[in-house]
């Protein structure tokens, strides 16, 4: 059996959202397991004092534009949400409540609802409530995943996936992780592929 | 057919910028376009931005030093991530602008030549010294471009050249801008290979 392909990805990451899009499909490609690991983004961003995007002069315009012309490249629907950034909270909680069921089919599934609600629909992912029906809509009992995303122990679940992401290096997102090696961006998924095929260059 | 030149803005220190510096020029060829090479002081843009160089940052460092000579060798170039790093690119900078007014055929070869000195060698060109023998590796007179460094006019057009991009939005490097169509980084390669095929989407 060879290693998983590990997905790292923040619910509220455009570049994110794109890679959700391609990156099962990769991983079946070349007979790899994908293993999805939301975390916050902004512990890590406070570690290496990076800046999102859109505070960024120049650079925040820029990306703006450089997302709606991937979405018209990668033939993916998107619409900038009503707030962003925004802190996505209860996607990535309920998603390892799911996890944490040995849901990992229902978990990937709604984790793609939640992508395409924030970043195709413009729904209110900041809120526990529009998050839930969300849920709903995946077949998941939305009383049980209001109460299961305010519980402390999957509160803290999700800080701990976070800390040991940070640990392990990772600083953006998306960001994969195949047989030990790094890779840092949407940008690099032809890379990723490059390697899965090839494996290590020299 | 559009033949307004392909913008290439770099600053003579980024490792990106570099890499970009192996292909920009062969493939604009494939699209019957060329190459606009145009050198800035970042540092100074990224005083406008806040930003950092990418290798300077915790945990972004080590991944950018490992990705740049990862992809270098995808490339086929063996780089190295010079000891003095950055380094204030200003010399080879003015330098450039001045051989391309005086003696433009031989611009964008120093380009190339200061990009592999640093990057494959390890030098950072900033003393008298290594004008002198990047001037000789492309034929340049030497005397001349040593004068011509200092030159007010050249000084203020690197400053000029500076502004100009930093008012068009470029904010790091490689920066390419192809029909006012802007594209930030070395890993957009296909994507700019898509627009001049398709003239954009």
């Amino acid at each position: 059996m060879q290693n998983p392909i590990e997905f790292y990805f923040e619910f509220g990451s455009p570049y994110g959202y794109f890679a959700a899009q391609e990156i099962d499909a990769l991983g079946a490609e070349f007979g790899r397991e994908v293993i999805w690991k939301p975390f916050m983004l902004g512990p890590a961003f406070k570690k290496t004092g990076a800046v999102p995007f859109m505070e960024v002069p120049l650079k925040g315009p820029y990306c703006v534009d450089d997302w709606e012309r991937m979405a018209l490249y990668t033939d993916t629907p998107w619409a900038l949400p009503e707030k962003f950034p925004a802190a996505i909270l209860a996607a990535p909680r309920g998603f390892y409540w799911l996890m944490d069921q040995g849901k990992v089919a229902l978990a990937k599934q709604f984790a793609k609802a939640a992508y395409k609600a924030y970043f195709a629909e413009k729904r209110a992912m900041w809120t526990n409530e529009e998050t839930a029906d969300v849920a709903e809509s995946c077949g998941i009992n939305k009383d049980e995943f209001l109460t299961a995303v305010q519980q402390p122990d999957i509160k803290s679940r999700l800080i701990e996936e976070g800390n040991a992401a940070i640990e392990r290096g990772v600083f953006g997102s998306p960001f994969i992780m195949v047989d030990g090696e790094s890779f840092w961006g949407w940008d690099r998924l032809p890379m990723v592929r490059h390697w899965l095929k090839n494996g290590k260059w020299s | 057919m559009n033949k307004e030149p392909i913008e290439f803005y770099f600053d003579f220190s980024s490792p990106y910028a570099f890499l970009t510096s192996t292909w920009i020029d062969e493939l604009a060829k494939k699209h019957d376009r060329f190459v606009k090479w145009t050198p800035i002081m970042l540092g100074v843009v990224f005083k406008t931005t806040g930003m950092k160089p990418l290798f300077h940052q915790p945990l972004r460092g080590d991944y950018g030093m490992l990705d740049f000579k990862r992809t270098a060798r995808l490339l086929g170039v063996q780089a190295i991530v010079p000891k003095e790093f950055p380094y204030v690119s200003l010399m080879v900078s003015r330098a450039f602008y001045w051989l391309e007014k005086h003696d433009s055929e031989r611009a964008v070869p120093f380009a190339k030549a200061v990009f592999r000195r640093y990057f494959l060698a390890g030098i950072a060109p900033t003393a008298d010294v290594d004008l002198c023998a990047l001037a000789n590796e492309v034929g340049a007179d030497v005397q001349a471009l040593t004068a011509g460094v200092v030159d007010l006019e050249v000084k203020e057009r690197l400053k000029m050249e500076t502004q100009n991009a930093s008012d068009k939005g470029v904010f790091g490097a490689p920066f390419v801008i192809v029909d006012a169509e802007p594209f930030w980084g070395n890993d957009r390669k296909d994507q700019i290979d898509a627009w001049l095929e398709s003239g954009g989407w």
